[in-house]
């Protein structure tokens, strides 16, 4: 019954682990597999022997950590968000609020950029013509290639992509907490401030540890898709991550056995948080998530 | 709750602008792209066009719908989306009732087994290789 999905998670997701013997030898692109020099752990150890690629990791290592943080720091957003709707009364508008902000999150990426750069580009977009015709700018503002804010404007795309898809989680949480509660609370004069804060923040609260937790080990996988598209000369260096590394020195640079090592490190390194994040979650919550 | 009613009030004004004003920003964009669609060319690429449609005409769709291949393009599309979620669905729901039954065969292990492929991704070349060596290259199934 589940044996052919089992069968299908093995096919997918660990069969491919055989391309990391890619890694240890002198791949390139065409030949075939034994045809190459087996080099050992050359390409691991070429990633900290000269400083020039020790500093393209630590760059890389900062953004991603830099990034990922500003993601854990945003994640009660959701939470607020969903708090703050389930407290409007008005069904209507909450079920229209709901729909419209949660349509931004199944627009792919690509799509996201191409909204992105008719709205902030620099000669062509809404902003600055509608800056320019009212006379507050007199010269335009380069929004999209400029690396002096590109973590802050990453976390901006990401939270105007996934907020309303987020909150609908919690928003069934509170859906699920008591109603007597309320009305015992209500009875006893408690304040709107002290009934969200006494009521429904413990009732969100598991939810949002298993998230916060599954986060955490999603730290260094921020995925390739966002980044790859907002990259530009100019913002190159603050907004490369891991996996847009990997893609650019193995698919671009023509790289391969050594950004196979990379992504070698990045998985070992992301199933190790995995498997911190649940002693952390065995420790404060007395429960485990996997 | 009668002698709250003034600051009930204040924040359900406050909350209620805030929801308009995201909402907004989550719309505007689409709303900007789809005036700009059927709004005058000329007009449209010297950015004149900022709140509402000028000139409007539908040539940019018929375009668009003649463009060779987009009728397989958008019925691809479609087809994904069902079959992948109807798969997603079934997996899901199979693979989550046998994970919730005591009993299953070293159910401790296989859930691992599945939650840390979640975690790890072998690479997009060796990705290419298992898909060339299952047949499934250039292919829907995929």
């Amino acid at each position: 019954m589940s044996l052919p999905f089992l069968i299908a998670v093995f096919v997918f997701s660990y069969l491919p682990l055989y391309g990391w013997s890619y890694a240890f030898f002198d791949y390139h692109a065409g030949m075939k597999l034994k045809d190459c020099t087996f080099v050992g752990f050359k390409f691991f150890t070429a990633m900290v022997d000269n400083p020039v690629s020790r500093d393209e990791i630590l760059r890389v290592l900062k953004n991603t950590f830099g990034m990922s943080f500003l993601n854990i720091l945003a994640s009660p957003l959701p939470v607020i968000f969903a708090i703050c709707l389930m407290e409007v009364k008005a069904k209507r508008l909450r079920s229209f609020v709901q729909t419209l902000t949660t349509l931004p999150n199944f627009i792919s990426w690509v799509l996201v950029y191409s909204v992105a750069w008719s709205i902030f580009s620099i000669n062509d977009g809404f902003l600055n013509h509608f800056l320019m015709s009212t006379n507050i700018i007199c010269k335009e503002i380069n929004f999209l290639a400029n690396s002096n804010h590109v973590w802050l404007t990453m976390l901006g795309y990401s939270t105007w992509k996934t907020l309303g898809w987020n909150s609908i989680m919690y928003i069934a949480a509170i859906t699920a907490i008591d109603i007597q509660q309320y009305e015992a609370a209500m009875v006893d004069g408690a304040s709107r401030f002290q009934r969200i804060w006494h009521i429904t923040v413990p009732g969100i609260l598991p939810t949002y540890f298993v998230l916060l937790l599954l986060s955490i080990a999603n730290f260094i996988n921020n995925g390739m898709e966002q980044y790859y598209l907002f990259e530009n000369p100019m913002n190159k260096g603050a907004i490369e991550v891991l996996d847009l590394y990997v893609y650019n020195m193995g698919m671009v640079g023509q790289n391969i056995s050594y950004s196979t090592a990379v992504g070698v490190l990045k998985s070992l390194v992301s199933v190790g948080l995995l498997f911190f994040a649940n002693g952390l979650s065995k420790i404060v919550r007395k429960e485990s998530i996997i | 709750m009668n002698k709250l009613r003034k600051n009930d009030v204040v924040f359900n004004i406050i909350n209620v602008t805030m929801f308009l004003l995201f909402t907004f920003i989550c719309v505007f964009p689409f709303y900007y792209i789809f005036i700009n669609t059927i709004s005058n060319n000329e007009l449209s690429t010297a950015g004149k066009i900022l709140f509402y449609p000028k000139g409007i005409h539908f040539k940019n769709y018929i375009e668009v719908f003649k463009l060779k291949g987009i009728g397989v393009a958008a019925f691809i599309s479609v087809a994904r989306t069902v079959l992948g979620t109807l798969l997603t669905l079934l997996a899901s729901s199979f693979l989550g009732y046998a994970f919730c039954r005591p009993e299953y065969w070293h159910r401790k292990f296989w859930y691992r087994f599945v939650i840390i492929a979640m975690y790890f991704s072998a690479g997009l070349i060796p990705w290419f290789v298992t898909m060339k060596r299952i047949g499934l290259y250039n292919n829907f199934l995929a």
